[in-house]
């Protein structure tokens, strides 16, 4: 299934009753695209949800920059280009995302590709996007190992990775053992790069900081995996204070509703820094999530309390009559980042790109006041803040039980 | 527990009865306590004694079953891959993947197929070695991870064990280790190319470990054993991939790949706090089970010995010859009915001993009064004539003597008669009369000796009620009461005569506001020649408790000291074969 999502955001507009914005927009649609990008996101399946989050933020980035453009017409600023975004159905399989992305590129002849939820495929395009000297804006995908040497110049990521995430941990196990003393940590996550580069991230972290800690298990179940019951037994056996799970989307769910109802929850404290606390997990999971689990997510709908984020979230549910997960805005943040860097660009092609994407700064709707989020020029990863929350139960935005609460926040590590 | 009681027989020997030794209760008690707590003892024994091996037996077979289900699902897990092998050294230029770049467009529609075919999570992703087993390429799955797909390109079989599996081999596993799955390889020689007289190495498949060892999940439910899988290396590996620290020797083993097997380990169920506790928790209960049961019959005992004792010791009282028991009656049940029984019993006796006492007391003074009467009146009669027939000589000092000696006599004569009166009274006439005549009547005649004495007299009640009563002898009856009532009142006072009446019954109470009586006095008031005046015969009352009984009425006096008394005559009403 190919979905346009150009296609989908003119029928949008058509529909804002502001005559202006018609014309402009049907004479922009009637002209050639300046830049094509082609997006990868599993659709259907089960992580189908995040790709239809993206599939609304999308439209809401290329909404975002038509209202700019038409600012930056009328004081005769350079304009955003006008894009092409063409978003597809990887399914979430590796052979099928590597084989589209070719077709986008051989023969739609996308410029940039975005997108990818899975680490171990999005390292499969970063090297095509390499071969083909063309740019991969990573949003949606988390292991670290797509930003470390050797870097790909050609890759950029806009979302927080697992490295970012899992240090941001590691200060928060540090803070927590001031106030709750642990000594012994069980690591559980999916077993694909991501899961395994996250433990390396959060154990780097921990020992940078000077923790004294214990691992006391390490298990990886295979991604999918529906019944952890095993792996929960195993932890079971000599529970440790607190265990770090990095599964994300309803994989997590299943382990917390697990892990709840086998008691590992009344022996140990569940942790996720990175992905656990998106609003899917939270919904899905209902009042099955107790409180007091410590999470965090790429972007919360409940903070930061500012008016874009406020506006944002908002928006997403006045388009999609549900919350957004985080998928939505680190899709919104790639098409943001290539219109941005096309029109900052000294050429217009894309070394051009890469090099104004190099130390760009993006402002988003996740930046809380004072901060701005920025990419790495060495790394080409976004530094963005890490929230880190508790469940708590909250009515606010049903169908969720449960938010997040008594936050933490850990500004990056390094400063632009 | 104090369980005896003492009691003292007629002969006034003491002697102890032990309640507890000889109760029902006690009885049924350990009789209850043998029926249920023997059998739930000897119950429990045999449950625990063959329950533990019935489940044994049961987990045996379950487990004995479910192997060769298990068995089935490894062999096939493997089947699967080996057919997956298969299909990739029968791809186009499979062999080049060795020798080229396979990135390489040449290669690019096979490495399309290889990565459709193995695009699993159980497959890390597909290896490439020369004939000497050197790493030479590394194709990706999705669920790779690092070396060798990423940077470094290292993979080292040395030490793995490597064993034949049909046409293929099997290489490991590599136990996981620190951020490192446990994997084995399933490897196929690479067909030979068009210019080439050997295979020029391998192909092998990357397979994450626990994809295999996780289907030993439904063996690991049984309690009580748990499965696990043995390579040929001699190491054992528990159902989520790792290295499996029990070196229980195995129960049942059977191998589904060539040195690879699904080992059982049987042991004892987990050390569980509350399974460990389970025997002393139901002894414990049984024990707090019999405490209560034992307490709750105690108290029973307890209990119908506070309703038993009082019954004993009034059986007993009476048996003493005393009457007036009465024991308290508690609640409402049969010990209380019983009770109240005993004393109506009590009573009944009392009254008829009393009655027959009376009866005997009043004929005894009935036949010494006609005897002294009958012996004094003929004597007095002669005395009095006598008296009335000396001279008249004119002194006043002998008239004065004479009119007292007369009087004397008359006096005395009037206490005969009223002896006689007592001893034989005269059968009554009974008539109906309104008890409004007998009282007007009775207030004229005592009205001027009340005025002179400063009593107030009234009349209240209903003064039509009927009566059936001889007029003369309850005129008199209540003449009677109104005098004594008067000369109970030196000081003057109220005296009232109220009636009341019902379908059965009519009442006339004679009230005063006198001195009253104090009461020694009331209870011998009735009594013959009992009387606390020094004028008094202390026959009054005596003749009219004797009238109102003959009227077929009773007499009752109510008195309290400086209050005044009241003297109710009670008649039954009159019936209509009266009327």
């Amino acid at each position: 299934m190919r979905i346009r999502a150009l296609v989908a955001t003119l029928m949008l507009w058509l529909w804002v009753p502001v005559v202006y914005g018609q014309i402009l927009l049907a004479r922009e649609a009637l002209e050639e695209p300046q830049l094509s990008v082609g997006c990868l996101y599993p659709l259907t399946g089960p992580m189908g949800f995040f790709g239809r989050d993206a599939n609304v933020a999308i439209g809401m980035a290329l909404d975002r920059i038509h209202k700019l453009n038409q600012q930056y017409e009328a004081i005769g600023e350079k304009l955003y280009p006008r894009l092409k975004v063409l978003l597809e159905d990887s399914k979430g399989k590796r052979h099928r995302s590597a084989t589209i992305a070719r077709q986008l590129v051989e023969e739609e002849g996308v410029s940039v590709l975005c997108g990818v939820v899975y680490s171990s495929i999005a390292l499969e395009i970063s090297a095509y996007a390499q071969q083909k000297e063309m740019l991969f804006i990573g949003a949606g995908h988390s292991s670290s190992r797509l930003t470390q040497e050797p870097v790909n110049p050609w890759y950029f990521r806009v979302n927080n990775d697992s490295r970012q995430s899992m240090r941001a941990g590691a200060r928060y196990l540090k803070e927590m053992k001031l106030e709750q003393p642990w000594t012994t940590l069980a690591y559980v996550g999916p077993d694909y790069d991501y899961g395994h580069q996250a433990l390396e991230d959060l154990l780097e972290g921990l020992e940078d900081l000077g923790v004294p800690f214990r691992i006391s298990g390490e298990y990886y179940p295979k991604l999918s995996e529906p019944d952890f019951s095993a792996y929960i037994e195993a932890l079971l056996v000599s529970p440790p204070d607190i265990v770090i799970s990095n599964f994300f989307g309803d994989d997590f769910a299943n382990f917390v509703r697990q892990a709840h109802l086998q008691g590992l929850l009344k022996v140990s404290r569940l942790a996720n820094f990175d992905t656990g606390g998106g609003y899917d997990v939270i919904a899905a999971l209902g009042n099955d999530l107790p409180p007091g689990v410590i999470l965090s997510g790429h972007h919360h709908i409940n903070w930061p309390d500012t008016p874009r984020n406020r506006e944002f979230v908002a928006e997403f549910y006045r388009r999609s009559d549900r919350y957004p997960n985080f998928m939505a805005e680190s899709s919104y943040a790639a098409i943001l980042a290539v219109a941005e860097a096309w029109r900052e660009a000294d050429t217009p092609d894309a070394e051009g790109m890469r090099r104004a994407l190099e130390g760009m700064k993006l402002p988003l709707p996740e930046d809380p006041p004072g901060f701005q989020s920025w990419i790495d020029p060495v790394s080409h990863q976004i530094m963005q803040v890490t929230a880190i929350g508790e469940s708590q139960p909250n009515d606010d935005y049903p169908p969720a039980k449960r938010m997040l609460g008594n936050w933490k926040i850990y500004l990056p590590e390094i400063q632009p | 527990m104090k369980s005896d009681l003492t009691l003292r027989d007629l002969t006034g020997n003491q002697k102890k009865i032990s309640l507890w030794r000889n109760s029902l209760v006690r009885r049924y008690l350990v009789l209850a306590l043998l029926v249920t707590v023997l059998p739930l003892l000897v119950v429990t024994w045999l449950y625990d004694r063959f329950t533990g091996e019935l489940l044994e037996d049961l987990g045996e077979q379950q487990v004995q079953y479910s192997m060769n289900a298990t068995r089935a699902a490894l062999s096939g897990f493997l089947k699967a891959r080996q057919f997956e092998l298969e299909t990739i050294v029968d791809l186009p230029n499979i062999e080049r993947f060795v020798l080229e770049d396979p990135m390489s467009s040449d290669l690019e529609p096979t490495h399309a197929l290889i990565s459709f075919e193995t695009d699993s999570f159980d497959i890390y992703g597909v290896l490439f070695f020369d004939a000497q087993w050197e790493l030479k390429a590394a194709l990706p799955g999705v669920a790779s991870s690092g070396s060798p797909y990423w940077g470094e390109m290292e993979l080292s079989l040395a030490g793995l064990p490597r064993r034949k599996f049909a046409n293929f081999w099997l290489i490991g596993p590599q136990e996981p280790r620190q951020g490192l799955s446990g994997w084995f390889l399933l490897a196929a020689p690479l067909p030979k190319g068009a210019d080439d007289t050997s295979s020029p190495g391998f192909v092998a498949l990357h397979i994450r470990f626990a994809s295999l060892t996780e289907l030993l999940k439904n063996q690991s439910r049984i309690d009580g054993f748990t499965p696990l899988v043995s390579t040929s290396d001699d190491h054992r590996f528990t159902v989520n991939g790792q290295i499996a620290l029990d070196e229980t020797p195995s129960w049942l083993s059977e191998e589904f790949a060539p040195g690879w097997s699904i080992e059982v380990v049987k042991h004892d169920p987990a050390v569980d706090v509350t399974e460990e506790l389970r025997r002393p928790v139901f002894l414990l209960g049984v024990g707090v089970s019999v405490v209560l049961v034992t307490g709750f019959f105690m108290t029973l005992i307890m209990r119908t010995k506070r309703r038993f004792v009082p019954l004993i010791e009034g059986a007993e009282a009476v048996s003493r010859g005393d009457w007036n028991i009465h024991i308290p009656p508690e609640g409402n049940d049969e010990i209380t009915l019983l009770a109240k029984a005993f004393n109506r019993m009590g009573g009944r006796l009392q009254a008829l001993i009393d009655s027959r006492l009376d009866v005997e007391k009043k004929a005894v003074i009935g036949e010494f009064s006609a005897s002294i009467a009958h012996e004094v009146r003929n004597p007095l009669a002669t005395i009095k004539v006598c008296v009335q027939s000396f001279p008249q000589d004119g002194d006043p000092r002998n008239t004065e003597l004479m009119t007292l000696v007369l009087e004397e006599i008359d006096r005395v004569n009037g206490v005969v008669e009223n002896l006689l009166s007592f001893a034989r009274p005269i059968d009554p006439e009974r008539v109906r009369v309104t008890a409004g005549d007998l009282l007007r009547r009775l207030v004229a005649l005592i009205e001027p000796l009340a005025v002179r004495e400063n009593v107030l007299l009234s009349l209240s009640g209903d003064q039509n009620a009927m009566l059936c009563v001889d007029e003369n002898q309850i005129q008199q009856v209540l003449m009677n009461l109104a005098l004594n009532s008067i000369q109970a009142m030196p000081d003057g006072g109220e005296l009232n005569f109220d009636v009341k009446s019902d379908q059965d019954s009519t009442v006339i109470a004679v009230s005063d506001t006198g001195v009253g009586m104090a009461s020694e006095a009331l209870e011998r008031a009735t009594e013959p020649f009992y009387t606390t005046r020094c004028q008094g015969t202390g026959l009054g009352l005596s003749i009219s408790k004797r009238l109102a009984q003959l009227n077929g009425g009773d007499l009752q006096i109510s008195s309290e000291p400086g209050a005044g008394t009241r003297v109710s005559l009670t008649f039954n009403a009159p019936g209509d074969k009266h009327g």
